[in-house]
């Protein structure tokens, strides 16, 4: 490994300067938690508990970087006595927002009163302390997904037909309070955020009305990230090469790919952002013997490490079921490559 | 205008997703004196097919499958006011439908509802993050056919098994067909969990329902 520390190389790769090491940075928070017999429930309210599992199962099994926590509970601090369509109060935001006189119920966001945003610092300041060159990221919903949330996924989907105006102006009003929260992250010194958008791919939503409806508030939110010097890893997860131009317009430093073929995005894009992927958590991770696991982790380092721009990953999230050794596998499988890509 | 013109008229209403003008074709259709049941079914059931094959071909998504879906149900309401008693529950079967423990992600579960009820299933849907006791009890209460599970992601599957698992602790497993479906289920993983079948979209899920059911 080169002189700098993990932090340092992470960074490297997001502002493409180049790395000879390929890390290893899995999504598995809920693999961890399980490692130690937590609920997820358990870790959520503990930021001691979510931090002693993700560290320790990262040390034990040799991959890198450290996830702090999900921050996603605006909807609740904001909606969160607002009523959903079933009638009661949601306590959690979700499913209240059914028209634009709805917006004008919602209550303003105080990052220093959110619980969920506070345990999330909480954690990063552990994580900073017993494992400090580790590079530590933390999971955030951007204002679109916020808005299909609080409007109840199959209402926010029908608008975006019928009365896509309320969907946008939604995002568009949650983006302040989100990008509030963001900001402390950021001044935290979080290595990177982390944006997922499973419900704005090809499986759900035409690109036409990704371009309609979520496209403006993401270029937007995100230039507000990446003005504030901050690193954004966008996870297009689901079916997105249709839409990958437009993606490319929302100013992500990484893109943590699914549902594709890593040469073909290395080919194409890897000289604008860096990539992160692609190893199938289901079929692969989970379900595959190690000697595939190895084979086609191995596979993606050659196919996007060439100009040292790659972060190995899973597609997604990583199953509790993942046996280990084909984590060890994965992990044995990028240092191999480098040797191969770096002349190591 | 003919019994077909209005039929056409009717199953248009749905692809394009004209949910409120549906229900003045439907009084229409009815003040001719053509029969409540062919409008449904030839019409509006057969816009919702037509949906359903754009959807396969990615010339419609979720969105538009949903307002459709809306188009048809608002006919469907109107058509019922005039049907006998008897047909009003005329079913292919009874599948209780569930989004297992832990996960919230229903979009699938209502697209598959959707398409099952097209097809003439009643469909006891319980919902979104549901224990396994609550799912094998409604199977039970229903007298259901069959219990159709789906789960998002690879941290909630797990659950399937339990809900097959119950249901032969609860001595119906013989009587009830257990499916799954969601983007990280594979047809190994319902071999596994001894599932009776695994679908990988919506219309596949009608039709997995069809060939089991059609075999008890």
């Amino acid at each position: 490994m080169s002189q700098l520390n993990k932090r340092e190389i992470t960074k490297n790769i997001l502002e493409h300067k180049g790395t000879d090491y390929i890390p290893v940075m899995l999504n598995a928070v809920t693999f961890s938690a399980a490692q130690y017999g937590y609920s997820m429930m358990d870790i959520f309210a503990s930021p001691e508990k979510w931090a002693e599992c993700v560290m320790g199962t990262r040390e034990k099994l040799g991959f890198d970087g450290l996830c702090c926590g999900n921050y996603v509970l605006v909807p609740a601090m904001i909606a969160g006595h607002m009523e959903n369509s079933g009638g009661v109060a949601s306590g959690n935001g979700e499913d209240t927002i059914h028209c634009l006189e709805d917006i004008e119920k919602l209550k303003p966001y105080d990052p220093d009163q959110c619980m969920n945003l506070q345990g999330v610092l909480k954690t990063l300041e552990i994580m900073r302390r017993e494992q400090p060159d580790e590079p530590a990221y933390v999971i955030i919903l951007n204002p679109a997904s916020i808005a299909l949330n609080m409007m109840g996924g199959k209402n926010a989907f029908k608008s975006m037909i019928t009365n896509p105006n309320l969907f946008i102006t939604l995002a568009n009003t949650v983006e302040d309070r989100v990008f509030s929260g963001a900001q402390k992250l950021i001044d935290a010194g979080v290595d990177y955020l982390w944006s997922p958008m499973p419900n704005f791919s090809g499986y759900c939503i035409s690109r036409k009305s990704y371009e309609k409806c979520c496209w403006e508030s993401n270029k937007r939110f995100n230039k507000r990230i990446h003005d504030a010097g901050a690193k954004l890893v966008i996870h297009t997860c689901g079916k997105y090469d249709d839409r990958l131009d437009l993606v490319e317009q929302e100013y992500g430093d990484g893109w943590h790919i699914s549902d594709t073929v890593t040469a073909n995005i290395a080919e194409k894009y890897g000289d604008k952002v860096a990539i992160m992927g692609n190893i199938p958590c289901s079929s692969v991770l989970m379900e595959g013997t190690p000697e595939e696991v190895y084979r086609i982790a191995y596979q993606d380092c050659l196919d996007a490490g060439k100009n040292g721009g790659f972060i190995l990953s899973g597609d997604c999230d990583m199953s509790p079921l993942t046996p280990l050794e084909n984590i060890r596998q994965v992990v044995q499988a990028a240092r191999a490559a480098e040797k191969v890509l770096y002349k190591k | 205008m003919t019994k077909e013109e209005f039929l056409k008229k009717l199953s248009d209403c749905v692809v394009d997703m004209e949910e409120d003008s549906v229900v003045n074709i439907v009084k229409e259709y009815i003040q001719a004196g053509y029969d409540p049941q062919e409008g449904m079914l030839d019409g509006l059931v057969d816009g919702m097919k037509r949906a359903s094959v754009l959807f396969d071909e990615e010339e419609y998504y979720i969105p538009e499958l949903l307002v459709c879906a809306d188009a048809m149900n608002n006919g469907i309401e109107e058509f019922r006011k005039y049907l006998p008693e008897a047909k009003k529950d005329d079913n292919q079967g009874r599948i209780v439908l569930a989004v297992v423990q832990g996960d919230t992600h229903d979009i699938g579960k209502d697209l598959v509802k959707i398409m099952l009820e097209t097809y003439g299933y009643r469909v006891v849907d319980v919902g979104r993050d549901v224990s396994s006791e609550k799912i094998v009890a409604a199977a039970i209460e229903e007298n259901a056919d069959m219990i159709a599970l789906s789960a998002l992601m690879t941290t909630t599957m797990q659950e399937m098994k339990k809900v097959i698992e119950l249901a032969e602790k609860k001595g119906i497993r013989k009587q009830v067909k257990i499916i799954i479906g969601g983007a990280p289920v594979s047809q190994n993983f319902s071999n596994s969990i001894g599932a009776d079948g695994y679908s990988s979209s919506a219309i596949g899920a009608v039709r997995l329902v069809e060939t089991l059911l059609k075999t008890t």
